[in-house]
């Protein structure tokens, strides 16, 4: 840091660090984005010139290694995470990755590992956004009690990544690999459901036992090359599993289930229930033992929580504690999406932490 | 006996042999409920008066051996239904047993190999009614190829109440009455199986929120049988389904069923209306489901038609029951182990 003013250098500059980081970074007072390194030094020139980016650098280990960088936002895809994490903890550089944190809990447990030895440095995971408006109010109800003693949960998400119209959502065989879908990519991450997994954990805590069946039912798609290539990350899951405070929950992602979009999230408590549906996920249904239905619950304008990661890395950076999303929070959803694959491929129960 | 008079005797009279069963057998022709055995003479006493009933017997081996009954209608809880067949059976009647069929997986096996020893009996099990209406449409628009391939099914049967600590013990909360069976799980299944077959691995959790509740006489007891149950399972055809069943998700969505398919879509919602949309599509809509075309309740009528050699047992015979109840058994191992369990046990 010089004069105050904290550098950043980006590793990988695709939608979201264009659409989010950049803009959202640029907002900051004191900050200025120094660098670049994308795939190639031409995608990574592109960038540049379109976001007057000083300098490009050939890899992401020449950035790396430059002294005029204070902070990195990496926003690769998971399969780089865990190395580039931790080669800029060591050349001292505070960092934000982007969600999905890891390929595997392995891997979310050594950047967890490696963040403690650096504890001058910022650690920050991208945060599940979808839920934002909502959280606070869902905790707010949980924590005074509307629901009393919580039993049980459902979560339905049909997953569209960002198709265009209801008649996308059936099984399409046509569609290119996405690198969703690529497990040497993506590890064990399937769909959204780290990051739904995440929004849990802010209501009801972690899991301790999940039991899962996953299939892939689109089960081959062609490369950027044109060659057919066998997929293995599942496009169906059906998850139940036991949370820490009691409850019962019934979780499904799909990519394949027509006609069908957005989420739906139940929690049911002995004297009250809570729904959400979306997107958008901005707003909340209760109801409590005598009413005949659920009705909307209003939300205090101050109790919406909105996208504001860059402001929080930055705030850390200066000082403030990382709220959203510190990387433990990051391992106990990377050991759910492993319990979750881990649990299809045997049969078996498995019991959280790994 | 072909088309001769029926003489029916009664075990166990309770509300749904009271409700539905007495009257349908008053509508076909040729067939006079002869006995009945409750489960005090007292009480046999009052259904016997009731339903113009001319024979009540102390106890259920006495109307066996009575040689002048044809056919038995079991109205038990399910604790006794393995007993009472296989006797009824030995005595040379034929069986119609309330849903669900058994107790357990082992029970439901014994009465079918029982029925085997007596090709010459009808053996028929109350069908799941609970989606008569929708059973044939439903059926149809997936053997048309309406939804293609069969991709997931999902089936919610939740209640709309508040848990509620210490209500009243009611037998199908009491595993030594009920068994393995939980809420309305096996007729739920029952149902799924005519339109999307059977599952050939089972993975559940279950939960007992209401752990304790009262007898009749005031004694607090505790509850084995889960409220809130979470079922995932791979089916013959290549689906995968889940299925929830609760008591305690109070101001829930209801029942509800969805069929996914490779080109379609099939939903049902709680009031049994059924909706579909295509590959092309841009919403569901629903499905004319004109009522002549839907199955309903002629259990009596088809047992008794069976008997007189003219229909065979469709709905429901004992195969059918004993997959359900393997079913059944097959979520409580599950939970039990935390492993997945394949099917047939």
């Amino acid at each position: 840091m010089e004069n105050g003013i904290i550098r950043v250098g980006l590793i990988g500059a695709g939608a979201n660090t264009r659409l989010r980081h950049i803009p959202g970074l640029r907002e900051q007072e004191g900050v200025e984005i120094v660098a670049v390194a994308n795939r190639s030094r031409a995608s990574g020139e592109a960038i540049a010139s379109e976001y007057e980016i000083p300098t490009v650098y050939d890899n992401w280990l020449e950035l790396m290694e430059a002294d005029d960088i204070d902070a990195i936002c990496i926003g690769t895809w998971p399969y780089m995470h865990r190395t580039m994490v931790l080669a800029a903890l060591e050349n001292d550089k505070h960092v934000l990755t982007e969600a999905r944190m890891a390929m595997d809990a392995q891997e979310a447990h050594e950047m967890l590992d490696a963040s403690r030895l650096f504890p001058h440095l910022v650690t920050q995971i991208v945060p599940a956004p979808a839920t934002l408006q909502v959280d606070q109010t869902i905790q707010d109800l949980i924590a005074e009690g509307y629901l009393g003693q919580l039993l049980a949960l459902n979560l339905r998400v049909s997953d569209g990544h960002g198709r265009a119209d209801r008649s996308d959502t059936f099984i399409n065989t046509e569609a290119p690999l996405h690198w969703r879908q690529n497990r040497q990519l993506s590890g064990y991450n399937i769909m959204g459901m780290g990051i739904w997994y995440e929004s849990l954990m802010r209501y009801v805590g972690p899991a301790t036992k999940v039991m899962a069946m996953t299939r892939v039912f689109t089960n081959q798609r062609k490369d950027e090359d044109g060659v057919l290539r066998g997929i293995t990350v599942p496009d169906h899951v059906n998850v139940i599993c036991e949370f820490a405070a009691g409850v019962q929950a019934d979780l499904t992602w799909s990519t394949v289930t027509g006609l069908q979009t957005g989420a739906e999230l139940w929690i049911f408590g002995r004297d009250g229930t809570i729904r959400v549906e979306g997107p958008p996920f901005d707003k909340v249904f209760v109801g409590k033992n005598g009413d005949k239905e659920l009705k909307e619950h209003p939300i205090a304008d101050d109790k919406r929580g909105k996208w504001r990661v860059e402001q929080d890395f930055i705030e850390s950076i200066r000082g403030a504690p990382v709220t959203l999303t510190p990387f433990d929070v990051g391992v106990q959803y990377m050991e759910f999406t492993e319990a979750v694959t881990r649990s299809a491929q045997s049969g078996q129960a498995i019991y959280l932490p790994l | 006996m072909a088309s001769e008079g029926i003489r029916l005797g009664l075990i166990g009279a309770g509300k749904n042999t009271r409700d539905r069963h007495i009257p349908g057998f008053q509508d076909v022709d040729g067939v006079e409920i002869a006995a009945v055995a409750n489960r005090s003479r007292a009480s046999s006493q009052v259904v016997a008066d009731q339903f113009n009933i001319s024979a009540v017997y102390e106890n259920w081996q006495e109307l066996l051996e009575d040689p002048s009954i044809d056919a038995v209608c079991i109205g038990t809880w399910p604790y006794m239904h393995r007993t009472l067949t296989l006797a009824a059976l030995e005595a040379g009647k034929h069986v119609l047993c309330e849903a669900r069929m058994a107790a357990t997986a082992q029970e439901a096996q014994e009465m079918l190999d029982a029925s085997r020893q007596r090709p010459d009996l009808v053996s028929q099990i109350v069908p799941s009614p609970l989606t008569f209406k929708i059973d044939r449409l439903l059926q149809r628009k997936i053997s048309e190829g309406y939804i293609g391939d069969i991709i997931g099914v999902s089936v919610q049967s939740l209640g709309n109440a508040f848990m509620e600590q210490g209500g009243p013990m009611h037998w199908r909360n009491d595993r030594d009455l009920s068994g393995y069976n939980i809420l309305n799980m096996g007729i739920w299944y029952e149902a799924m199986i005519r339109w999307v077959g059977r599952a050939t691995k089972v993975t559940a959790m279950t939960s007992i929120n209401v752990n304790s509740r009262k007898e009749e006489n005031g004694e607090v007891v505790d509850v084995s049988i889960p409220d809130h149950v979470s079922v995932i399972a791979e089916l013959a055809n290549g689906a995968m389904a889940n299925m929830q069943f609760s008591a305690v998700t109070g101001l829930s969505s209801g029942n509800g069923v969805w069929i996914y398919g490779s080109e379609g879509t099939l939903h049902v919602d709680g009031a049994q209306n059924v909706y579909g949309g295509q590959r092309g599509d841009d919403k569901l809509q629903e499905i004319n489901n004109p009522e002549e075309g839907r199955a309903y309740w002629r259990v009596e009528e088809e047992f008794c038609n069976a008997i007189r050699g003219q229909e065979k047992i469709t709905r429901t015979p004992f195969e059918v029951g004993l997959h359900y109840m393997e079913f059944t058994e097959a979520v409580t191992r599950s939970a039990q182990t935390g492993q997945t369990v394949a099917l047939p046990l």
